[in-house]
């Protein structure tokens, strides 16, 4: 895993890739730090690192392409195949790397409430646990957008497609607000959210029994407590959704709070989007 | 040890390669033969767990290349049809990686991508980038990754498809080096390689194993189905009643004759039948004008296993071609007849 690792961390530094996805997110917590901080002369660091959540929905995606789509392309998956490796410590080392350039970046901004502190009464603990819920926000969008890069050969489809992805996180917020609060509602687009799940875990390892089973585990106690209780499903779409946004939990932790089940969901969902990235080279394998 | 047991791969209804199954000894060179699209490269991706089979099993020092993937792959070295390279990379770095990757550590690893370079030569070019190196080196610094982790058996997919005449040479000496020490599996559509180079020939056709052994084996094989041309004086009926007695006569074939009174025939025989049927016409008193018995060259046997059904197809269409041309004749030798 550690040579995975290296190689990719060393051809990200020494591709654009690597040093534009530092400089991107630099330069614009330099701009917002710029005007919050120094010439508004607000002591709250989080406050312009809240803004900076938008440049993750190019920068991200302009990282990950690459890491997948270019191997498929040049057909150096044959090497990663047959190599004595398990694929996912290549998945992983090709993770780990991404996530080596997002620290780059974060260790930089991690000296600026530092600097603050000479003009002003920086809160340490709220700009850092800000600065730490940055770094796990864009180490869940680049999870999702590695798997995105896995399904495609061309860098360019990967960047669109990882762009539409983040998008479309990022305008849950939004499109939670005209969610329906009708239990029946929720009911049907919870189970349809559910079968669209199954469905990719199903094309992706192509094993009916896991499917099956998860099925069963999901489905049935739904329809179970739908029929027993439907008050239950009140509105659960819409906070469901809500709360499935990674952005908005991010939010939260420049307001000063500090959510443990969201430091959780964002490793759920990095461990689910690897693992997809996983079952994604797998299938290649058995196509 | 390579053990192959009835390997499948199917894509949607095509077969890739279908109940495919083999043995390779260890220490020396084997030569995987067919035609473009027989399922060459589709075996190599099986036996190197790049590819999944429909069915099948492959086990490599006795590691299945599925259950026990890792123990397996440490065995082999393997150079896809397109070298696995980053281009991004010179040949020094691009090898420590590919070392690395394979578990080897530390000083050995430098010590050993040292060694390959040596060995395929590469040295010379080994700070320059990958992109910019030429087809020949790009194919050497991929037979140098297969070689590291010192495996003991090298895969190579066409190693030398692509490359000019001196490099080709440079490259089967290099092979042939190999095996010395390890066993080799190549594979080529190009037969004088294969004879060349290799101990053992697999000929695949179609995603089928048709035949295997060395190069006198597969001769011998072949002289079992050779061919025979023969012109006798005397009746056709007479002739063909003699033929009938005598064993090993596979397929017959009666051509038409040049001249009154000659029979011309074409046989395939198993063995060499010339001296029975030589006698055997003799005692009948058929006078044998012409026997001729073609040795099959290893491009004819290739031919005739990958191709068998179409050159017999086109062996039809000339004998009808023949018999064309003889009845024009006979028209034009009538039409000068009735001028006369």
């Amino acid at each position: 895993m550690s040579a995975i690792f290296k190689r990719e961390f060393s051809s990200y530094m020494r591709n654009v890739t690597g040093p534009l996805f530092i400089a991107l997110i630099l330069m614009f917590e330099g701009i917002t730090c710029l005007v919050y901080n120094l010439v508004l002369s607000s002591p709250h660091f989080e406050y312009s690192l809240n803004y900076l959540q938008l440049v993750l929905i190019v920068a991200v995606p302009v990282l990950a392409m690459r890491s997948l789509a270019e191997d498929k392309r040049g057909r150096i998956d044959q090497l990663l195949y047959s190599l004595p490796m398990s694929l996912s410590r290549v998945v992983l080392g090709k993770y780990f790397a991404m996530i080596a350039i997002l620290g780059i970046a974060c260790g930089v901004m991690a000296l600026y409430p530092v600097v603050l502190s000479f003009f002003g009464l920086t809160d340490f603990a709220t700009a850092y646990c800000s600065l730490f819920a940055f770094f796990l926000l864009g180490a869940a969008l680049l999870a999702l957008c590695m798997f995105l890069s896995s399904l495609t050969e061309s860098q360019i489809i990967a960047a669109v497609l990882s762009v539409g992805g983040v998008l479309f996180i990022y305008l849950l917020d939004m499109l939670a607000m005209v969610i329906p609060t009708n239990a029946l509602v929720s009911f049907i687009a919870l189970i349809i959210l559910v079968l669209a799940v199954l469905a990719v875990v199903l094309a992706l390892t192509k094993n009916v029994r896991i499917t099956g089973l998860l099925a069963a585990v999901t489905i049935i106690p739904m329809i179970v407590t739908y029929v027993v209780d439907s008050s239950l499903y009140q509105g659960l779409f819409r906070s469901f959704t809500k709360s499935a946004s990674l952005f908005s939990r991010y939010t939260n932790f420049g307001y000063g709070v500090f959510d443990l089940g969201t430091v959780v969901y964002y490793l759920s969902f990095i461990a689910f989007f690897l693992y997809l990235t996983y079952q994604s080279l797998e299938k290649k394998r058995w196509s | 040890m390579i053990e192959v047991k009835n390997l499948t791969k199917k894509y949607g209804d095509h077969y890739a390669v279908q109940d495919l199954s083999f043995k390779i000894l260890n220490g020396k060179i084997y030569g995987l033969l067919g035609p473009n699209g027989a399922g060459k490269s589709t075996t190599m991706n099986m036996m190197t767990g790049c590819l999944a089979p429909t069915s099948g099993s492959v086990s490599i020092n006795g590691f299945d290349i599925y259950e026990n993937a890792i123990e397996a792959k440490r065995c082999i070295g393997y150079l896809p049809e397109q070298p696995p390279l980053y281009t991004e990379m010179t040949p020094a770095e691009y090898l420590l990686f590919v070392a690395q990757a394979k578990g080897v550590s530390g000083d050995r690893a430098a010590r050993q991508v040292r060694e390959v370079m040596e060995l395929t030569r590469i040295d010379d070019v080994q700070n320059r980038l990958i992109r910019n190196l030429s087809k020949g080196y790009r194919q050497r610094v991929g037979i140098a990754q297969a070689m590291l982790g010192n495996p003991d058996i090298i895969i190579l997919d066409e190693p030398t498809v692509g490359l000019d005449p001196k490099q080709i040479i440079e490259i089967r000496d290099l092979i042939r080096h190999l095996g010395q020490t390890r066993t080799v599996i190549i594979s080529s559509h190009i037969l004088s390689e294969i004879s060349e180079m290799c101990d053992e020939i697999l000929v695949i056709s179609g995603g089928h194993l048709i035949a295997s052994g060395t190069q006198e084996e597969l001769q011998a094989r072949m002289d079992g189905s050779s061919e025979l041309h023969l012109v006798v004086r005397g009746d056709e009926e007479g002739v063909l009643s003699v033929l009938g007695g005598i064993d090993g006569i596979d397929k017959l074939a009666v051509l038409p004759s040049e001249k009154e009174g000659e029979v011309a025939l074409r046989l395939r025989v198993s063995g060499d039948l010339r001296d029975d049927i030589f006698f055997a016409m003799a005692e009948k008193r058929y006078a044998v004008l012409t026997m001729e018995q073609e040795e099959l060259s290893l491009e004819k046997i290739f031919l005739a296993l990958t191709d068998e059904k179409q050159t017999e197809e086109a062996e039809d269409e000339a004998a009808a071609e023949v018999e064309a041309e003889a009845e024009a004749e006979a028209e034009i030798t009538e039409q000068e007849d009735t001028q006369a």
